[in-house]
């Protein structure tokens, strides 16, 4: 049935997927600009690993780009390369990009009011999802649905086949979606901003909910998000990213006890769980370069206080290192000292 | 005299539907609440529990079916042309969305500088333009952003420039509709503190909505919890946070994600039990609520009285 997961058995790879040196560009009335630069990262299943950063820092379309997704808006790859087990997905052809997309990679994306098509029936879409994967007849591409949905914890799905989109709210539709996501059995996960839309007690039940499935199949779970605290209740590893490359790689421990490029830890303290109601924030001044206006040197430095006539050289990716803690800056010493951050 | 009283509000939508069935959403039901000078008000809900509704009915964009509004002690409930207007310089609204509140044909000069055309009509250009460029610069936008288009500017400072024109015409309230959740943690930051300075200094008061209990943690000095349309929980914002009364406040504080990694709780039970839903009849809440009981059924939802008002049978006790 899974011939693709027979070859992998017999290939002795580790079943990982590589993201290395990447860099892409987005198109622009003045030419392409560069809007990911050398972006290297691995991702094993049974990780989860949380890609942080503000709007505008090149998440999105580096976890886009492992789908090839994005082409046809004009994101080009530049350089590098994405490996699924070995295979550079550049080189696949169309027909295997069909099995890859949703077969060995899902995605889950961050709008569940508009990644369902209003007018097909949930039944429909997720049965689509399965038969494409899966050598299933109708019945039984039925009952594998109605198994997936209650899997993700949804009642009656016997009725919610018969259901539009229209009448499930925003916590169930993105429930159906990872039902969706989950119909191929994939071996990864790719959740861009997966709760963003979605109200706090709902993002809560979200997030246990990709939890269990994520440990209970072994996923490898790829989390694209801005927030820390989705990041803290899921995440092993951290990469966090900020104009275009990584600044910051380190497991979830190392980076909430030892935030250490100054990036990072700006961005923690501004977080308002961080702050106290009557003192001012520590907000980061200015804001996220455009792609393509990045600094020579550190991209950081312009707003950074710690910065200063040696940041003007561009900084390798691990400047500092400690184990497999790493950070692009040249001033960690100074800023693992208390950061005053103010606007 | 409070700066903003507010009594009684309702305010009902009808949908009909396909069955032909009309349904009834009562989105704002018995909603009281008074604003001080320089004081912040946080309505705090999930979608759908009315607080955006509450805002557009305070600011009269909405009429309300019921109920009252007073403003600096004049009820403005049904207040028209001339005499509303007259009333509206002194409460200004600031929009969630700062990509869509800002007319992309006007030039910022042009905008913010609107609401002074209506209520200042003595100035005239030259004055109108000084006294964009003073809130702006207020606001921390530039001079040279006056002759600029919406476009050419990032969230962060989309949302300085809508909050630069409400402050244009000197208000004293603020309707501030979920104003930073469309904007990056550090631009988030950066916008809170600049709300906090603006209060300070001009003795502004706020009715703040947002879902975020972490930000309206660093702003509020009252909280009110709306769950369906109602007031559920009202008081002291430290008061709410260290103790809450009603389960349903305990419940969203305790949905927020975990601050340390360490801090992870052990996976519940992930079925749909009520995720979204509200009961008809008796305490909305119920159905939710872990400890309902059946005397819940018949409650009617009245606020108790006391400075921490709720709406619960059975409060939480205080932790020790």
């Amino acid at each position: 049935m899974k011939c693709w997961k027979a070859a992998l058995a017999s290939a002795t790879l580790t079943p990982m997927l590589e993201i290395e040196h990447l860099s892409l560009s987005i198109p622009s009335a003045s030419g392409p600009k560069p809007a990911v630069s050398d972006v290297t990262l691995s991702l094993e299943s049974g990780r989860v690993l949380g890609l942080v950063g503000e709007s505008g820092c090149g998440k999105s379309i580096t976890a886009q780009t492992i789908l090839r997704l994005g082409e046809h808006q004009g994101i080009e790859r530049t350089e590098g390369t994405v490996k699924l087990d070995g295979q550079d997905i550049f080189t696949m052809q169309e027909s295997e990009l069909r099995v890859l997309r949703g077969g060995r990679i899902s995605m889950i994306f961050q709008e569940p009011m508009t990644a369902l098509n209003p007018v097909f029936s949930i039944g429909a879409q997720i049965t689509e999802v399965i038969r494409l994967h899966l050598d299933l007849t109708k019945r039984k591409a039925c009952e594998r649905a109605v198994s997936l949905l209650t899997d993700v914890g949804l009642q009656q799905p016997e009725q919610l086949l018969r259901q539009y989109p229209d009448s499930l709210s925003g916590g169930m539709r993105q429930r159906v979606l990872i039902a969706m996501a989950m119909a191929a059995d994939p071996d990864y996960i790719i959740a861009d901003e997966p709760t963003t839309a979605l109200d706090v007690s709902v993002q809560a039940r979200i997030i246990d909910l990709l939890r269990k499935l994520q440990r209970e199949k072994g996923l490898g779970m790829l989390l694209v998000t801005h927030d820390f605290g989705l990041v803290a209740e899921l995440a092993d590893d951290v990469a966090v990213m900020y104009a275009g490359h990584i600044v910051e790689y380190g497991s979830v421990e190392a980076i909430f006890d030892h935030p250490t490029h100054p990036y990072t830890r700006a961005l923690m303290d501004c977080r308002p769980e961080a702050a106290s109601r009557g003192t001012p924030m520590p907000a980061i001044p200015g804001q996220v370069p455009a792609p393509g206006a990045w600094p020579a040197g550190c991209r950081f430095a312009p707003r950074c206080r710690w910065a200063d006539a040696a940041c003007e050289q561009p900084v390798e990716a691990e400047a500092w290192h400690h184990g497999g803690h790493w950070a692009r800056c040249i001033h960690v010493a100074k800023s693992t000292k208390p950061l005053e951050l103010t606007e | 005299m409070s700066l903003l009283s507010v009594k009684g509000l309702c305010k009902s939508f009808h949908a009909g539907s396909w069955s032909g069935k009309d349904h009834i959403t009562r989105a704002v039901d018995d909603v009281s609440f008074d604003i001080e000078e320089g004081e912040t008000l946080a309505i705090v809900g999930e979608s759908g529990s009315g607080k955006s509704t509450t805002a557009r009915i305070v600011m009269r964009l909405l009429a309300a079916d019921a109920g009252r509004i007073a403003l600096m002690g004049e009820d403005i409930t049904y207040l028209k042309g001339k005499a509303m207007r007259n009333m509206r310089k002194h409460m200004q609204m600031v929009f969630q969305d700062p990509f869509a509140s800002l007319n992309p044909r006007m030039r910022i000069v042009e905008t913010v500088g609107e609401g002074l055309r209506v209520h200042a009509p003595e100035m005239n250009a030259k004055q109108r333009r000084e006294r964009v460029i003073e809130v702006l610069e207020h606001c921390g936008t530039g001079v040279e952003a006056l002759d600029r288009y919406p476009h050419q500017f990032s969230g962060g400072q989309r949302q300085r420039i809508g909050i630069a024109r409400a402050l244009a015409v000197s208000p004293r309230l603020l309707v501030l509709d979920e104003p930073v959740s469309a904007l990056d943690v550090s631009v988030q930051a950066q916008i809170l503190n600049l709300l906090s300075d603006l209060q300070n200094e001009q003795k502004l008061a706020y009715l703040f909505i947002s879902h975020d209990l972490s930000v309206i943690k660093q702003v509020a000095d009252r909280v009110a919890v709306m769950f369906a349309g109602r007031i559920v929980e009202q008081g002291n914002a430290e008061v709410i946070y260290a103790s809450p009364k009603h389960p349903y406040t305990r419940a969203l504080l305790d949905a927020r994600p975990v601050e340390h990694p360490a801090q992870r709780k052990k996976p519940t039970d992930i079925a749909v039990r009520s995720e979204e839903t509200v009961a008809k009849s008796g305490c909305a809440f119920r159905l939710r609520c872990p400890y309902a009981q059946e005397d819940c059924e018949a409650f009617d939802g009245a606020l108790s009285t006391d400075d921490h008002a709720f709406a619960c049978l059975h409060p939480l006790k205080a932790e020790s």
